[in-house]
């Protein structure tokens, strides 16, 4: 299946513009998928420490602590939450999920308030820990930690799936895009014969079946126009 | 054909209204009542518990199960209480928390206990406990659950549970003081990473607060591990601490993992354990090791124990209860369906204990519930239990130490008296107040 000269380079403008739509469609999803989704992740994880601060103040300042750790043991079920610790207004870490024990690296600077730690635990991996005051703070402090890898995964995963579908999008393009120009460029590439064969004394083509050249000058389009014209030239009658 | 299948539909239209009308005139409004008010059956009493029969945990919830069945099978057998016989409704929970609340459910609405009896954990118990207080029209109580947790001894909970043991609160204290007594001041506590840990850890952290002191490290371990399992971490955290004792709150396996390897990395200072972590279980995995490696794994190790010795002799409830193990020890082993949800194999096969602290507390809380049910009459309702409980006051369950409930504090936790015991030549004997400045720093 050839195509003409004429069309190729409309053909490769087309792959070239597809293959333009799909590389910005994919960089911008890339961009909006890993905002959006880190950004729903870190929600959550706020929304989960807020709910623990303001719900379970009632534990925390009569310091029941096995109740306590009895909630923030089901919050690190849910998946992409790592691990959960309450810190008491004395900065004590009363409840916690960590084995074999709280890392050094959280040791070291969890009483600095922030509201967003990113943090790299030996061993663990790649965390985002974000916090929530009890009693805004008076009676201590929620803290949250995301696996950052996990929040990759995620985003690898969806932009992955986009990807994919955005491809078989291209090579349907393609495909149909080929087939379409071969349909449009196959009847002048019959119109190319005829001319050669009519008006050139080199004869240096087949001549052209002659129910190929009836339907051709039956045609009602610009081609079957042009095929006429060059009858008329030939001064010849099929 | 069509007036045939007409009458054929009229005719059972006429017998199911008929069935529902007489069902309706025999069902008595009252019955709905009395199942509210928890009335007994006529002829047996239920009590539902939820433990780990198959899993970690489970030489505890079976000891504590088979104690109590040694003081109810005889007294069933002799007709049980006015008539009644008393029948504990085991379900295994495999010491996980959405089990127990399915369990829970189960024995409340399918079951219809009279009680919930003897609940197995501390994670198991703070979520069962919420189930009780959405149903507290029913009435349904958690009695003498195998935990010291605070969960069930202070708002919002306090007031659907009844305890016989001492707290974790109170042995912690005891061991603290005992420890600080003998200048053993840097304590550390190896502990598991739920509920139940933490119950521990708070208890510890008050008892040394009491002292002006702190924590001095710790470590976990995560519900369910094994004791083969290598607990290196958590002792390389004691190693760099240094602590001049541990206090281990767990389970028997992970406890008997985490001494044997202090001990083989040469981490010699005291460890206490807790009675949940289920001693003679402990020991038991212990003298296996030590005939395997030749180490000494089980000296320096102090338990504390909510109930006397089950060798002290001197106590009445204990010759009791030995007599009671020695007669029906084959009698009382949960059904294997329990014990073996995925089939028994040899290697799955639960070898009963012939004595032990657990079984004795199993033993002492069916005789405490019997002793509540005398005094409930002939007709005992749910209704009632709790004021039946708080109105006992000093009574005497032969433990040789006086038991209280109800009083001007309306307490609900029997036992105050924490009990401490060593290891010597492979049995657990009792460290008197005396003895315990050999534990001194040196």
């Amino acid at each position: 299946m050839r195509i003409g000269r004429f069309y190729q380079k409309t053909l490769f403008g087309v792959f070239a513009m597809i293959g333009l739509i799909v590389a910005l469609t994919s960089a911008l999803y890339v961009k909006t998928v890993d905002r959006q989704l880190t950004g729903d992740f870190l929600n959550n994880s706020r929304a989960i420490a807020r709910s623990i601060a303001d719900s379970n103040v009632d534990l925390i300042v009569r310091k029941n602590y096995s109740a306590l750790q009895s909630i923030i043991d089901q919050f690190v079920e849910i998946s992409g939450i790592s691990y959960v610790f309450v810190v008491d207004e004395n900065g004590v870490i009363i409840a916690h999920t960590f084995v074999p024990g709280v890392p050094d690296e959280i040791l070291a600077d969890y009483k600095n308030a922030k509201n967003v730690y990113d943090r790299t635990l030996a061993g663990l991996g790649n965390f985002s820990e974000v916090t929530a005051g009890i009693l805004a703070g008076e009676a201590g402090y929620v803290h949250v930690g995301m696996d950052k890898d996990y929040i990759a995964l995620q985003v690898q995963t969806a932009i992955g799936k986009e990807v994919y579908l955005l491809s078989i999008i291209l090579i349907a393009s393609v495909l149909a895009s080929y087939g379409l120009i071969y349909l449009v460029s196959r009847p002048l590439d019959h119109l190319r014969n005829y001319a050669w064969h009519s008006l050139s004394s080199e004869q240096h083509v087949s001549p052209p079946d002659s129910s190929q050249v009836k339907r051709l000058l039956e045609r009602t389009d610009e081609v079957g126009e042009l095929g006429r014209i060059i009858r008329w030239a030939s001064g010849r009658e099929s | 054909m069509v007036e045939e299948a007409q009458t054929w539909f009229r005719s059972r239209l006429m017998l199911t209204l008929a069935l529902l009308l007489v069902a309706a005139l025999l069902g008595d409004p009252a019955s709905a009542k009395d199942k509210t008010a928890g009335n007994a059956s006529q002829s047996e009493i239920r009590l539902g518990m939820s433990a780990d029969f198959s899993a970690s945990a489970r030489a505890l919830s079976i000891e504590l199960y088979r104690g109590a069945m040694a003081y109810l099978l005889p007294l069933n057998n002799a007709g049980g209480v006015n008539g009644r016989r008393v029948v504990v409704k085991p379900y295994d929970d495999q010491y996980e928390p959405d089990l127990a609340i399915r369990n829970t459910l189960k024995l409340m609405d399918e079951d219809d206990v009279f009680a919930l009896f003897s609940y197995v954990g501390t994670p198991t118990m703070n979520r069962a406990l919420p189930l009780l207080q959405r149903h507290q029209d029913k009435h349904f109580l958690l009695l003498f659950p195998f935990t010291g947790a605070d969960t069930n001894r202070i708002p919002p909970y306090d007031q659907l549970s009844f305890n016989l043991r001492a707290s974790y609160d109170q042995e912690m204290k005891g061991l603290v003081d005992h420890f600080v007594a003998v200048k053993r001041t840097r304590i550390a506590v190896f502990y598991q990473a739920d509920a139940y840990g933490r119950a521990g850890w708070g208890g510890l952290r008050r008892a040394l607060d009491e002292h002006g002191l702190e924590i001095a490290g710790e470590a976990t371990y995560r519900r369910g591990s094994p004791f083969d399992q290598s607990y290196d971490r958590q002792v390389a955290i004691m190693q760099r601490l240094q602590p001049d004792a541990v206090v281990c709150v767990g389970t028997y396996p992970a406890c008997a993992g985490f001494v044997r390897d202090m001990r083989d990395r040469d981490v010699d200072c005291p460890v206490a354990t807790i009675s949940f972590v289920g001693g003679g279980a402990m020991l038991k995995l212990l003298i296996a090791a030590e005939q395997e490696s030749n180490k000494d794994y089980t000296s320096r190790l102090v338990s504390s124990q909510v109930v006397p010795s089950y060798n002290d002799d001197s106590v009445p409830a204990v010759r009791e209860y030995r007599e009671a193990m020695d007669r029906y020890r084959d009698a009382i082993m949960p059904p294997d369906s329990l014990l073996y949800p995925h089939g028994k194999t040899a290697e799955r096969e639960y070898a009963p204990l012939q004595y032990g602290f657990i079984s004795l507390e199993g033993y002492l809380n069916a005789k405490l519930f019997t002793a509540i049910l005398q005094r409930m009459g002939a007709n005992p309702r749910r209704a009632d239990l709790a004021a039946t409980v708080l109105a006992m006051g000093d009574f005497d369950l032969g433990m040789g130490q006086p038991l209280s409930f109800g009083g001007e504090t309306a307490r609900r936790q029997a036992s105050d008296k924490v009990y401490y015991t060593v290891i010597r030549d492979g049995r657990f004997v009792p460290l008197g107040d005396g003895e315990w400045e050999a534990w001194a720093k040196p």
